[in-house]
């Protein structure tokens, strides 16, 4: 091994430990018992286990409304994002330099004031409408903040794609629409799973939207907020492994779809 | 008075928001913790439920996200609270976003039994939109064992405070009295709490009483745990919990975490507070 792959393989194994311990901490907490967390000193290991904080939460009924609530507004956010940005995006890629940018920085704009500044204005328009503690509401709020980002993805992804491959496809019989459906799409699956995760995630971890448009119906955060203003260390353990694991879950799942070199070859130069 | 005084401190207040109820509902937002709700819907809210013919829903927001969350229900035109508890500090962004309703007719109310003091507070430039609702006491909360070893009382009054703090300094060679110190927004709050008791106005800032709260405080920085500095309501009962700091104030709702989990470890609860160990004013009086 060489040095500079030593200091490659030693720098991500540092970037690894550096995400993982956290996560280690919240679930060694979670499953402690207060005699090892609550110690001036407490230890890094696994020593005395207990299952009594999952058991008060699994048991709490506090704990499946918000995780229904937001593994839902995250499912339609993703579907609604990826459904409007990719058609969107797809004929933004194919416009001309100038007209492109002009649209990529105009999408951007709503991005360019800090999310405070919007969110207060956004929210009270969509309590006007009603749209207090519904999963419409939040999903609309949240494709305020994740369209232009998962817009701005997907027209990258779009411009990796040679237009001389749809061109030939046409060659071959294909009529516009098959052209997309057949290989424009299929091509930039890798870009709208990136796409996809990421509006999956904001909309996930999301909190300003939530905490304007829920009354009596929090989200995940929002539960988990609470414990850790109110609850114990424990209860926020706990909750906040709950608010994790389904990020783990999304990403493994999506992960195969993020390929690298895919277009290699495609076109002969 | 000085006692009352110091009370305001942390009181909380009954908001009437504008526009009444949703028929037999009474919708209450509050921020509690999930004991003190236990409390509300086992024994505040079904005695008002019966004596008024309303059913109450509690809804839980914090103070902080009290403000955000009923401004922009009121610039939405729908209202969707009745009633919120509140922060003394926090009462004025509500009136200037104009989301409270002027009460000053339902002044006279107000019964005598309620706090005197807290009834001044509720009115702003000359209309009252706030009533008195009850004061939020921070408790003290005290290592017992330690406490015992060192042969100390819990201090009640400021000499035995400095007293305490001196004496676990020497013991322990570092500080292990901690008080609010972090600088932030609550960082007057923190303060105004020792002015008023040693008399001074804060508005003055250098009357007497006041020259003598910060004196004291000079006092006693120097044994003071250095947790100190980054001691907030919210950092409070985990310096606590964790046994670096043996003696600090703070709200009750911390008697969970120190007194039901941490205590389980022991033969007896050691980190004590709760009223029957330590009176919920310690040094609150100089």
């Amino acid at each position: 091994m060489t040095a500079r792959e030593l200091w490659w393989y030693g720098g991500g194994l540092l970037a690894v430990v550096y995400t993982l311990v956290p996560l280690y901490l919240l679930f060694k907490i979670s499953v402690s018992p207060p005699t090892e967390a609550l110690t001036p000193h407490p230890s890094f290991g696994l020593h005395t286990l207990t299952g009594e904080h999952w058991r008060l939460l699994l048991t709490s009924g506090t704990l499946w409304p918000p995780l229904g609530k937001s593994v839902a507004v995250a499912l339609w956010t993703m579907l609604g994002a990826v459904g409007i940005a990719t058609p969107a995006a797809y004929v933004l890629a194919r416009l001309p330099q100038t007209w492109k940018y002009g649209c990529i920085l105009a999408l951007f704009a709503s991005r360019m004031v800090p999310e405070v500044g919007i969110a207060l204005p956004v929210a009270v328009q969509f309590l006007r409408w009603g749209l207090v503690d519904t999963q419409l509401g939040l999903v609309l709020a949240h494709l305020v903040k994740v369209l232009p980002l998962v817009a701005w993805i997907l027209v990258g992804t779009f411009e990796t794609i040679p237009v001389e491959l749809e061109e030939a496809a046409q060659v071959d019989g294909c009529h516009r629409l098959a052209v997309l459906r057949r290989v424009g799409f299929p091509l930039a699956a890798p870009g709208v799973a990136v796409a996809a995760l990421f509006a999956w995630l904001e909309s996930w971890n999301e909190f300003t939207y939530a905490l304007y448009l829920s009354l009596t119906e929090n989200t995940l955060p929002l539960q988990t907020y609470y414990y850790v203003t109110r609850g114990s260390w424990f209860d926020a353990a706990t909750y906040a492994i709950f608010l994790t694991v389904p990020v783990l879950v999304v990403t493994a799942g999506l992960q195969r779809y993020l390929k690298a070199g895919y277009l290699a070859g495609a076109v002969k130069g | 008075m000085r006692y009352g005084r110091g009370m305001l401190l942390g009181v909380v207040l009954l908001v009437l928001l504008a526009r009444g109820t949703s028929g037999t509902e009474l919708r209450v937002m509050m921020g509690l913790g999930e004991v003190e709700w236990q409390v509300m819907r086992t024994r505040i809210f079904p005695p008002f439920e019966a004596q008024h013919g309303v059913k109450i829903r509690g809804i839980q927001v914090e103070a902080a996200d009290a403000v955000k969350k009923v401004v922009a229900l009121h610039r939405a035109g729908r209202m969707q609270v009745d009633l919120i508890t509140q922060d003394v500090p926090l009462l004025y962004p509500l009136v200037a976003a104009g989301a409270m309703e002027d009460l000053s007719a339902y002044k006279t109310e107000i019964p005598d039994s309620a706090l005197a003091s807290l009834t001044p507070v509720g009115t702003i430039d000359g209309a009252t939109y706030f009533m008195p609702y009850r004061p939020n006491v921070q408790i003290a909360y005290y290592h017992a064992e330690k406490f015992a070893a060192y042969g100390m009382q819990p201090p009640e009054t400021w000499d035995a405070l400095l007293t305490v703090a001196k004496r676990l300094h020497v013991a322990e060679r570092i500080g292990r009295v901690l008080l609010h110190g972090a600088l932030d927004l609550n960082t007057t709050t923190h303060l105004v709490e020792f002015i008023w008791a040693a008399g001074g106005d804060p508005l003055v800032l250098n009357d007497a009483g006041s020259v003598q709260a910060l004196t004291f405080l000079q006092q006693l920085a120097p044994f003071l745990a250095s947790e100190t500095r980054r001691a907030t309501w919210n950092t409070t009962n985990a310096f606590l919990a964790t046994e670096g700091v043996y003696v600090a104030r703070n709200w009750p709702f911390g008697v969970r975490l120190l007194v039901q989990q941490a205590g389980r470890r022991r033969s007896r609860p050691t980190m004590a507070g709760a009223a029957p160990y330590a009176k919920p004013t310690c040094w609150a009086e100089k």
